[in-house]
């Protein structure tokens, strides 16, 4: 691809809000402006104005059900999903990966070739992902509140929260729960087969509730027995820190309670 | 709660379990119907990692360390001096739950020795399992231990709680077996094995006749050899693998390489099984499943064990040099298998690519492919690397990485 310089009327950097209807609001404009889009951004501090064209994009929810429509008549809705679903890495990125698929699925190219880096970007981008969705469903650490509610602390490095929701529901569904993403400021709540989404409050210095404040009468018993039982499992003999810490990478160990102090 | 008291018997029996190393929770269909506590997991899920890099994924725990049996690589054998316990199946029960409520397991992993005899033994584990689903309405993974000896009734019955069921065969030939376990024997571990294979196909084919006929051990069963205890070759442990897998539809073997645990005669003197055997079997393990390997691909009565400096797979084409270099771009897919460096994804995404065009070695290296061993065996339509047809040159250049590598790694130990 040409630089941007090379055509400064036709490449530019599209400002978007980061929403999934925004990307393809996005995707809508670069098509009717029939122009190349040389990144696609969340913040415009990320671009420089002086040697290219900075377009904003206000989300326009006619415009992205649209796209989506000929997306899922193109790709097929599985297909599209998991395009949903590299999008939530919020990646500067991913997000270009993205624009440039929707155009190649537009304008009738193989949108299944391996061979072509845009595919397999995001074929990548779409296992990181479920990666990370996988590891949260494996180290979320619930703790039961006298409220009798069932609460944990995460904070995932894409935003997964929609992609566990299912499993957890179905999972625990008899309990009422929060899982709190710290990082995005935002949980899921359930209560009797519904989850929503919900926002959280910051305290008065600005920080999110890290831990809550009353917890049932059992459960420091509880975390103590299964501090027990994870270091009698361990084999000394065998010691692999290395491999440890590959499986579970360092940053999860703050919200598991069995490595808390480790 | 008697915490004191609990986790005195939770590290007794934790300790006791752990040198069984199957922790799977996947395999499993049951999903939570009954709007109750848990769900089984398709994949399976490792909740933590212990510092021996190993997966936790279930509570693993002895009911008993007393047992009546004197097997001399057991570390709960009644004639070695530890500590006893005993859980009652109410303690297990809220262990299990509590855990499990807390997202710390995907279930339970049950095990015991034999108290009395086997059919009390399994009797107990049985009421333990069957609690937890009809009292507690848990639908999370259960893995029962199949008692050695016990009735078909009772072996009935854990396969109608359980998710998996297991039996361990442990010393990989008869002989040994008897040996060193004087009374056990292969033929008490295959009997159950072979009855619950009959019964779990029996109840597939009934299940896709009739959709509500019950489940019936839905993530199968499995077992469990120790390596390296005693003097049997890695041909004999994985002829036995191979043959459990084909005639009893075994899930899944382990290989557990030996700790010595603690003086017996019976035993070898000799230090722990190196990892890298173990490793080795897995690696032999996997081709045998997905990747259309023999045994006697693999080994020979001339050479019965594997080689430790090489994957199984580089192995295997290095002493049959004529069926390389393979065509990227025209292989079928059983040869691209069989190419090192080369796993069942490359081979999807190769395939996926040919349709549209020729596959080059920049696609290759970005499809995840570990060209540093896969790039002898290839040729994308011209000539062959010049080492394909001379493997002792071949062998000595893919080996000499690794060897400074581990001298690196001896200099800063």
């Amino acid at each position: 691809m040409k630089p941007a310089w090379c055509a400064p009327d036709r490449a530019r950097h599209y400002v978007y809000d980061g929403s999934w209807p925004g990307l393809l609001t996005v995707v809508f404009t670069v098509f009717a402006e029939k122009s190349a889009a040389a990144s696609v951004v969340r913040d415009r501090a990320q671009v420089s104005e002086l040697f290219s064209t900075v377009r904003a994009v206000a989300t326009d929810e006619a415009q992205a059900t649209r796209v989506l429509a000929r997306a899922r008549t193109l790709l097929g809705p599985r297909r599209v999903r998991e395009l949903w679903c590299c999008h939530l890495a919020e990646r500067a990125e991913v997000d270009r990966l993205l624009v440039d698929l929707f155009t190649l699925a537009f304008t009738g190219g193989a949108v299944d070739d391996p061979r072509d880096p845009t595919v397999l970007g995001l074929r990548q981008w779409r296992k990181h992902v479920r990666h990370e969705k996988h590891q949260m469903e494996a180290f979320v650490r619930f703790q039961q509140n006298t409220n009798a509610v069932w609460t944990a602390t995460i904070a995932p490095a894409y935003d997964v929260l929609p992609l566990i929701a299912a499993h957890f529901r179905a999972r625990y569904a008899d309990m009422e729960w929060l899982i709190a993403d710290q990082r995005r400021g935002y949980g899921l709540h359930h209560r009797a087969g519904t989850v929503v989404p919900v926002e959280l409050l910051h305290d008065a210095q600005g920080m999110l509730p890290a831990t809550p404040v009353s917890m049932a009468a059992d459960e420091r018993s509880y975390v103590r027995l299964w501090k027990t039982y994870f270091r009698r499992v361990d084999i000394p003999e065998r010691r692999n820190l290395g491999l440890q810490m590959r499986h579970m990478p360092k940053r999860h160990w703050r919200y598991m309670v069995e490595m808390m102090g480790a | 709660m008697n915490e004191a008291r609990l986790t005195e018997k939770l590290a007794v029996l934790a300790d006791a379990a752990k040198y069984d190393v199957s922790c799977a929770s996947s395999g499993s269909t049951r999903t939570n119907q009954n709007g109750g506590l848990g769900n089984a997991s398709k994949m399976g899920i490792c909740h933590t990692y212990t510092s021996d890099g190993r997966c936790v994924s279930l509570l693993k725990i002895l009911l008993t360390n007393h047992c009546i049996f004197d097997c001399a690589y057991c570390v709960s054998r009644r004639s070695n001096d530890v500590r006893r316990a005993a859980f009652t199946v109410q303690e297990v029960v809220d262990l299990t739950l509590n855990f499990y409520r807390r997202n710390y397991i995907e279930g339970l992993f049950l095990s015991s020795g034999i108290f009395k005899d086997a059919d009390t033994t399994m009797e107990r584990l049985v009421r333990v399992a069957k609690e937890l689903r009809t009292v507690h309405r848990f639908n999370g993974y259960i893995h029962l231990k199949t008692i050695p000896g016990a009735s078909e009734t009772l072996i009935h019955e854990a396969g109608l709680w359980a998710d998996r069921l297991s039996i361990n065969i442990e010393i990989p030939s008869d002989a040994e077996l008897q040996r060193v376990a004087p009374e056990k024997s292969h033929e008490q571990a295959i009997k159950p094995m072979r009855y619950l294979h009959r019964t779990i196909t029996g109840l597939q084919e009934e299940r896709a006749v009739v959709k509500r006929a019950p489940l019936f051990a839905p993530a199968g069963q499995s077992t469990q050899l120790i390596v390296g205890a005693t003097p049997d070759t890695d041909r004999t442990i994985l002829s036995l693998a191979s043959g459990l897998y084909q005639q009893h539809r075994l899930r899944r073997v382990y290989y557990s390489g030996y700790v010595p645990i603690s003086s017996d005669a019976r035993m070898p003197a000799t230090g722990s099984t190196p990892m890298v055997r173990e490793n080795r079997l897995y690696q032999s393990d996997w081709l045998l499943r997905f990747y259309g390997f023999d045994v006697a691909d693999l080994l020979s009565e001339a050479q019965p064990q594997l080689d430790l400096d090489l994957d199984p797979k580089t192995a295997y084409a290095l002493r049959h040099p004529y069926l390389y270099p393979v065509d990227v771009n025209d292989a079928p897919r059983e040869m691209l298998l069989r190419v090192p460096g080369i796993g069942q994804k490359s081979v999807a995404l190769i395939l996926a690519a040919r349709r549209h065009g020729p596959v080059r070695l920049e696609h290759l290296q970005r499809m995840g492919v570990v060209l540093k061993r896969a790039r002898f065996f290839l040729t994308f339509g011209g000539a062959a690397h010049a080492l394909v047809h001379r493997p002792e040159k071949l062998r000595a250049h893919l080996i000499a990485p690794l060897r400074q590598k581990a001298a690196q790694l001896d200099l800063f130990a």
